[in-house]
């Protein structure tokens, strides 16, 4: 007696998508052996009406940034630990979160990220492969917030990493599908990724991010964030979070995720 | 990148006649930046930053802005950052594109084989850490 087990044939893995597994191996490897940390981010907060030649600085912000257990808080310096978005401290003007580490969270951790290999580029004299991603409706948890009104957006962007190394450069977020009861056209971020020491380990870290947004009115607001003294947090803090009302319709619910948003 | 860089407090460092860090501290950080100079071929941009200061037996944050360098080199000099004790719209710092922050200091150079010579001097003033 004879059987016969016939397999479909598969096409293996190309090279870009072993890479991209490899990135992401990487970069979830690096999130799980992160210790608590905290450190000390500097924005630059600058405007730019409609038809201005440039920019206007008009203040610049120091608050204290921590990553623990997974979420981002944030503090006046020397203060505790108790805001999870810095538009509790500066209470005008646009912030956000997600730079610290939210970011990497969702786009590398969790399914429903679409990614696409988008060739190679130089970043400062050094080689570097550049993938897309995109996060659909259904899993962002980016949320934009204006005034009283908030709404969970879908995002898309880029990614660079060294192919050696497979160490993360830079990464950017593009956020261009905003329910129109929001007067915000456009928000895109990009953070760049350097080596610290935290504890007696290294790891990639932001080290600087900047973030554009564009109102319907035409004013644009930057924020350029630099962040520095990063070290191991050994503190204790206890959050909570109030009630907020929400018009994006196709949002899903219950997504209990912390997320990156911003504020404007 | 990302390399720790060190210092020594070479002369005392006192507010209203009061010994805030005493000659010898050590100031430890790392090397930020290494870039080219992207509007000037052949010269580099380095970040320094200083994180920490231990003095009297504590480690406190080095929060603190670059103002001068005294060195043998001609190829390298402080740019000067927007001043981060004075209200935003006073200043116009050399290098625009790079936000200030404190403990980090923007230089640039010619030349990368030695970023940090010896005898390298460098003149600090602290900042409230606000």
């Amino acid at each position: 007696m004879f059987s016969a087990i016939v397999c479909g044939a598969q096409t293996p893995p190309s090279a870009e998508t072993l890479l991209l597994s490899r990135i992401r191996e990487k970069i979830a490897s690096n999130l799980a052996s992160l210790p608590s940390y905290t450190c000390l981010e500097t924005t630059e907060r600058a405007e730019h009406a409609d038809h201005a030649p440039s920019f206007r600085v008009s203040d610049i912000l120091q608050l204290e940034v921590a990553e623990i257990g997974g979420k981002e808080l944030f503090a006046k310096p020397g203060g505790s630990f108790d805001t999870a978005h810095p538009s509790a401290v500066a209470t005008t003007g646009a912030s956000s979160t997600g730079d610290f580490a939210l970011y990497l969270r969702t786009i590398f951790l969790h399914e429903g990220t679409a990614f696409e290999y988008a060739g190679e580029a130089d970043s400062n004299g050094q080689q570097v492969v550049k993938y897309v991603y995109d996060i659909p409706p259904g899993t962002s948890g980016y949320t934009i917030m204006h005034g009283s009104m908030q709404a969970r957006v879908p995002y898309h962007g880029h990614f660079w990493v060294e192919p050696n190394s497979l160490n993360l450069v830079r990464l950017d977020a593009i956020v261009d599908r905003i329910p129109p009861q929001l007067p915000i056209r456009r928000v895109s971020a990009r953070i760049d990724y350097r080596r610290f020491q935290i504890g007696d380990s290294s790891f990639r870290l932001p080290q600087s991010s900047e973030l554009v947004a564009g109102q319907s009115s035409g004013l644009e607001h930057r924020n350029r964030t630099e962040f520095t003294h990063c070290r191991q947090y050994a503190g204790v803090s206890t959050i909570s979070f109030g009630d907020e009302k929400e018009i994006s319709p196709g949002a899903e619910s219950g997504l209990e995720r912390p997320a990156a948003s911003t504020s404007l | 990148m990302g390399d720790r860089i060190e210092a020594r407090v070479i002369e005392d460092v006192k507010q209203k006649h009061k010994l805030i860090v005493a000659r010898g501290a050590q100031v430890t950080g790392r090397l930020r930046r290494l870039d080219e100079d992207l509007e000037h071929a052949g010269r580099f941009i380095i970040a320094l930053e200083f994180t920490e200061i231990e003095t009297a037996g504590r480690r406190v944050p080095f929060i603190a802005q670059l103002e001068h360098l005294k060195t043998a080199s001609l190829w390298l000099k402080v740019l000067r950052q927007r001043d981060l004790s004075l209200p935003a719209q006073t200043y116009t710092p050399d290098s625009p594109d790079i936000p200030a922050a404190p403990g980090v200091g923007i230089l640039l150079a010619k030349d990368t084989t030695e970023i940090l010579p010896k005898g390298l001097i460098m003149t600090w003033r602290s900042l409230e850490y606000r």
